[in-house]
């Protein structure tokens, strides 16, 4: 068993909506993945699954979530506890609220070693350590300090202190800068970076902007309405992009030579939300490539189309004949403009 | 921030003098608007067959022959001096009659305020621990029991039950203070603390099962578990902890109220408190003795709030800094 992490057929639901609607992930030891989409995408909500922190109305309504082998899904809540913090942790988006502004922060730090059954003076011991080596000044007198004493790029340092003081096999950082300044976003991102190294953790970046993480994953797997649309080595996506949600994601970064002011568009429209129901491609409304087959059943397009409007199938009966001409193993063939690859593999190819 | 947290307190200061300056000039003129008087009320029907002389020798005697302001004023001014005036029909200082009823309402009021809190709280957390589910349904219907069935009611049939079929009424001997007779005085207030308690655990109860369901969806919440933290720790430690200070606020709420005696449980069982004095005091429009005991009230009421801001910089050390 090399994957870490595994993710099969994960679906995740508040009520009768489900919101991540069959994810299959498998992350090997030492990876470091990108999981990008837009917010609402269902990102946070895939991890949390993994940290088992979902809270009702959502509950994983489906699939498996393996880690290191070990079924998660299913398992009791005593299990659970003895997994989270231990051999997998998480950094959350938010640092302002996601410390307890009633305790101080070394004590929090030390929880997350107490709470796994490190003795009282040695979690204080390594409590000071961590606090040093995620960069907070006098740990010694800091560690009594409150978080509305810290600023948030300080907080999120003493979440990273108590996400890592276990040293988790897998961190999951769930949108670690977006609430911070841009100068302080560069320190955590580098800071969590090197921690990553040092301890050899399997780490999975979550952001809705690839630009931010691109530099520090091996691999990037793009999310859209709950579906991953889009799973590839980090290079190849840049490259050529397969998905045309994943080719709008790049189109909206900023260029890397310019100043940085100017992103070249924005995807126009919005994800579907959880509550509507969807036939057919949730990126339909506001893909480009869009055709009539794509309304009924996309997981029929071939793997990658011509771009030509006159190529699209009139209609859904002419199209089911079609998909063996098109077949599913070819990953990318240059089209006249550009190329298309949809998000559903055919049956067979899964 | 020093300088402004002086500034907060001398504001406070300000306003419970203030405060109580109100409430002063209040019960002095409610007495005084209420037909009658001392005299009236002491003779009852003989006082009108009173010569004008007589009457006119006893208005000077309790001193209603002077205006209005005058008399507020030297009551006022008396009470600086640690005077709280003179009860006639129970011959003795208010005072006196305070330092000996006082103490027993506080002791009431603690007691009963920790039967509160003891059901009040548990219950709630109980209730909020699986919103809506079967033991949310239960403690609220609990609750809601507490608050609507009237306290007088309880103590009346406890009383009444217990004498009848345990053949015990500790409350129906003479009552023993704390310090003389700790025993039977325990046992004097047991009934009294849990009635006016199990009154006050359904306000309790209602306030801190919404603070704690509101905490228990807060970000750092999620984290403590993220963390592995146990249950019993992250129920107290994090969400008690942070759920705390609107129950500070209704507890210390109740337990003022307390302090003014709980009027009608007080009669019921015998317990010579602050309620009874003024219940007293207001049937014989002994002036000195309501007007008085209702300013020591207002001003205990005054300091428990003061006790609960103080609270909060206990509990919170946002608080404390700003
Ligand atoms: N408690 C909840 N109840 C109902 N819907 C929710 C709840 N939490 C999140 N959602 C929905 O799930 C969707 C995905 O959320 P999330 O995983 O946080 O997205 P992402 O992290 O990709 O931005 C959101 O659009 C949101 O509307
Ligand atoms: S299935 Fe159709 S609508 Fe969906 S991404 Fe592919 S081309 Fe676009
Ligand atoms: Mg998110």
């Amino acid at each position: 068993m090399s994957d870490l992490l595994e993710l099969e057929d994960l679906r995740v639901s508040a009520g009768p909506h489900e919101i991540v609607r069959g994810v299959d992930l498998a992350v090997p030891a030492g990876q470091t993945v990108a999981v990008v989409g837009e917010s609402g995408s269902g990102k946070s909500l895939t991890m949390l699954s993994v940290m088992g922190l979902l809270s009702p109305p959502l509950r994983v309504s489906g699939g498996h979530v393996r880690l290191a082998g070990w079924e998660l899904t299913g398992l009791h809540e005593r299990q659970l506890r003895e997994i989270r913090g231990n051999e997998v942790a998480m950094i959350y988006q938010d640092p302002m609220t996601s410390l307890n502004p009633l305790m101080r922060v070394g004590e929090q730090v030390m929880e997350a070693m107490t709470a796994h059954g490190v003795a009282k003076a040695q979690a204080r011991e390594r409590m000071l350590d961590l606090l040093a080596r995620v960069g907070i000044p006098d740990p010694r007198r800091t560690a009594r300090a409150y978080p509305h004493e810290f600023s948030g790029g300080m907080r999120q340092r003493v979440m990273i202190a108590s996400a890592l003081a276990m040293r988790p096999k897998l961190l999951i950082a769930d949108e670690p800068t977006t609430a911070l300044d841009v100068t302080i976003q560069q320190q955590i991102l580098a800071l969590v970076d090197e921690l990553r190294q040092e301890l050899g953790m399997t780490t999975i970046w979550v952001t809705h902007d690839l630009g931010v993480v691109a530099r520090l994953v091996d691999r990037v797997v793009v999310m859209y309405a709950g579906h991953v649309v889009e799973d590839a080595p980090v290079r190849q996506v840049f490259a050529a992009p397969q998905h045309p949600y994943t080719a709008s994601l790049l189109a909206s970064l900023p260029d890397p030579n310019s100043d940085g002011r100017g992103r070249l568009a924005t995807i126009p429209g919005r994800p579907p939300t959880s509550t509507q129901t969807i036939t057919g491609c949730p990126f339909r409304p506001r893909c480009a490539q869009a055709r009539d087959i794509c309304a009924v059943r996309p997981e029929l397009l071939p793997r990658t189309l011509p771009v030509s409007p006159t190529a699209a199938p009139a209609a859904a009966g002419g199209a089911v004949a079609e998909p063996a001409a098109g077949g599913g193993a070819a990953v990318a063939v240059e089209a006249a403009t550009t190329r298309v690859a949809c998000h559903v593999p055919p049956a067979e190819w899964r | 921030m020093r300088r402004f947290a002086r500034h907060s307190l001398t504001r406070r200061l300000v306003e419970a003098v203030l405060t109580l300056f109100g409430v002063a000039v209040l019960v002095f003129a409610m007495l005084r608007a209420i037909p009658g008087d001392q005299i009236t009320a002491t003779l009852g029907t003989e006082s009108a067959a009173l010569s004008p002389d007589q009457l006119a020798s006893l208005r000077d005697y309790y001193g209603l022959d002077k205006p209005l302001p005058v008399q507020f004023f030297s009551w006022l001014g008396d009470i600086f001096t640690g005077n709280l005036g003179y009860s006639q029909r129970a011959g003795e200082s208010v005072l006196a009659m305070t330092e000996s009823a006082l103490p027993i309402t506080i002791e009431l009021a603690i007691l009963a305020t920790i039967v509160g809190l003891v059901i009040g709280v548990p219950l709630a957390m109980l209730s909020a621990s699986r919103p809506n589910g079967a033991r949310d349904g239960v403690s609220q219907v609990i609750g809601l029991l507490a608050l609507s069935i009237p306290n007088f009611l309880i103590a009346a049939t406890l009383l009444t039950l217990i004498s009848k079929y345990a053949h015990y009424n500790p409350n129906a001997g003479e009552f023993q203070h704390l310090f003389a007779n700790p025993g039977v005085n325990l046992q004097q207030m047991m009934f009294p603390a849990l009635v006016l308690g199990f009154g006050l655990a359904a306000p309790i109860m209602r306030t801190a099962r919404t603070s704690l369901l509101e905490v228990s969806t807060a970000d750092f919440m999620r984290t403590a578990r993220g963390k592995g933290v146990a249950p019993m720790r992250l129920r107290v430690r994090h969400l008690l902890h942070n759920a705390l200070n609107p129950i500070i606020t209704m507890t210390g709420i109740q337990f003022g109220y307390l302090l003014g005696g709980a009027i009608v449980v007080e009669q019921i069982f015998s317990v010579p408190g602050i309620g009874q004095q003024v219940l007293v005091g207001m049937q014989q429009k002994d002036y000195a003795v309501v007007q008085s005991t209702v300013l020591v009230i207002a001003t205990l009421f005054v300091l428990v709030n003061l006790l609960t801001d103080f609270l909060y910089r206990v509990v919170d050390p946002r608080v404390r800094a700003s």
